[in-house]
């Protein structure tokens, strides 16, 4: 049970930024013949070390900008870590945009077949899960309709509804809890700590501390792409706040 | 190796992906998924139309021999074009969510293979409707249409790795698989192709693979195993290529599309 469910070592991420693109033939042949390569190396994540235990909720904090989503990513295996490895030992359900893994010309209920499938569920395992899945979502008259013509908060509630109902060992959420009325927030809000009571894991990603604060024990704060804090989510928080003010006064 | 053992336990989404591009494609038609069926039917009356009264070759039959190459080449066409625009359509897909990418190719090509299997059960239908019964020669079909697969399916990972890199590739391919369609004996026979030009069309491996389906079809004989076995070479080759070109590069996917 010591082992991390979830361990990364020394990862950074690099993204090359082109100042002009090549994408096709005759531009890589002329850039190739003039000797102009022109991009600029960013390091969106560097020196990440982070070591997960099962049970945690573990919160990621940090400024727009500052390795968030690309941290969550890396998790979620979306991108490859540039240096250093990452290693999970158990299945991931990500959260991380507005109806991540749906195809909009799909009606509300194949969307649910079609994310379980990515999250790794069979047809049988799911069906046995949809009444709750749309239950929870509160989606019951619009599951035979197209999920293009969804609202943006329904799109989330059905999102949030499937991933948190898969049963995966890591939890990733990206700013999600922002959509859907108060009512669904709470419902959302308990739902997550149920998963945590399950023994299962959490890893929430935000810029708004007060969501953190009410769901995570430990926080990893980010700040342009390094780690400069990580422990107990209060004393992460006040050191985010002292990063902005001192910025500000900057 | 590992890659093809991650492609077997994302069996669910790869059977998902596929059920949803079929119904995806007849969506809100009257006769829906009936078009599959209807579609390759109406176009072999209209090319048996065309080549028993228009342009008439010296062949009995003709039309089977053109059937008989033409469904074949249909699926190949269809499903490198499907492929090609498979990993760059599916980009937003691809950067909010992990799934192996190797299943996306894949379950174009798959799509098609359902299609293309019940244009032939229409073929048959038509056949029968016109005198030419089955024979049992074409029990070998199965083993055409598993060549046939494996060939398509190394073309379309390619394809679609390339077209990642290189969006000429969208055009050029269309260029490409019309001047290989006329390289290939699908409205001809290679004996119609003049003795001084035979050796540079035995480069093309699509000659053998169309050739596994018009010696049953068509002949009712078996292919030569000479035929065969150049086939299956040239489509391991092909799905070889295919895949480790694609594996090789799909870490930058990500990044482009």
């Amino acid at each position: 049970m010591t082992d991390p469910l979830l361990q990364l070592k020394d990862v950074g991420v690099r993204f090359r930024l082109h100042f002009e693109r090549a994408f096709t033939l005759k531009e890589v042949f002329i850039n190739t013949v003039r000797r102009k390569n022109g991009y600029r190396d960013l390091w969106a994540l560097k020196g990440i070390n982070l070591d997960i235990k099962a049970g945690e909720a573990v919160g990621i904090i940090g400024r727009n900008g500052s390795g968030k989503s690309t941290l969550l990513k890396v998790i979620a295996g979306v991108f490859e870590p540039t240096v250093g490895t990452r290693t999970v030992n158990g299945t991931v359900a990500a959260l991380i945009e507005l109806g991540a893994g749906f195809n909009g010309e799909l009606t509300g209920r194949e969307n649910v077949f079609l994310n379980g499938a990515i999250m790794g569920r069979t047809k049988a395992e799911m069906l046995s899960r949809y009444e709750r899945i749309v239950e929870f979502a509160g989606l019951k008259d619009f599951m035979d309709t197209p999920v293009k013509n969804y609202s943006s908060g329904m799109y989330a509630r059905l999102g949030f509804a499937i991933a948190t109902d898969v049963d995966a060992d890591i939890l990733l959420i990206d700013e999600i809890l922002g959509v859907g009325d108060e009512a669904f927030q709470k419902k959302s809000v308990a739902r997550i700590e149920a998963h945590l009571a399950a023994g299962k894991t959490v890893v929430f990603v935000s810029h708004d501390a007060g969501s953190i604060q009410k769901i995570c024990s430990r926080a990893v704060l980010l700040h342009n792409g390094e780690p400069s804090f990580d422990g107990n989510t209060t004393d992460a928080i006040a050191e985010y706040r002292r990063q902005q003010a001192a910025e500000t006064h900057a | 190796m590992r890659k093809l053992f991650e492609i077997y336990r994302y069996r669910e989404l790869l059977k998902n992906l596929v059920v949803n591009e079929l119904k995806l494609r007849y969506r809100r038609s009257a006769l829906g998924f009936l078009w599959s069926m209807l579609n390759p039917l109406l176009t072999m009356i209209v090319l048996t139309l065309v080549f028993s009264t228009i342009m008439r070759f010296n062949t009995k039959d003709y039309w089977v021999l053109l059937l008989a190459g033409m469904l074949p080449w249909i699926f190949f066409s269809q499903a490198i074009s499907g492929g090609l625009m498979s990993i760059v359509g599916k980009g937003a897909l691809l950067k909010k969510v992990y799934i192996p990418k190797t299943i996306i190719p894949l379950s174009t090509v798959l799509a098609g293979l359902v299609n293309f299997m019940l244009s032939m059960l229409a073929m048959f239908a038509l056949m029968a409707a016109l005198g030419r019964l089955p024979n049992t020669a074409m029990l070998f079909l199965p083993v055409s249409i598993g060549i046939l697969t494996l060939f398509t399916c190394g073309m379309a990972f390619l394809f679609s790795c390339l077209n990642v890199y290189f969006r000429d590739f969208t055009h050029m391919t269309e260029v490409l698989i019309s001047a290989w369609f006329y390289a290939s004996p699908v409205i001809y026979t290679v004996e119609m192709v003049p003795e001084r030009f035979r050796p540079a069309f035995a480069w093309n491996p699509m000659l053998y693979v169309i050739e596994c389906f018009r010696a049953p079809i068509f002949d009712a004989r078996l292919p030569s195993l000479q035929t065969v076995s150049i086939a299956f070479a040239g489509s391991l080759l092909s799905a070889l290529i295919g895949f480790v070109v694609f594996v090789r590069f799909e870490r930058g996917f990500i990044l482009r599309v």
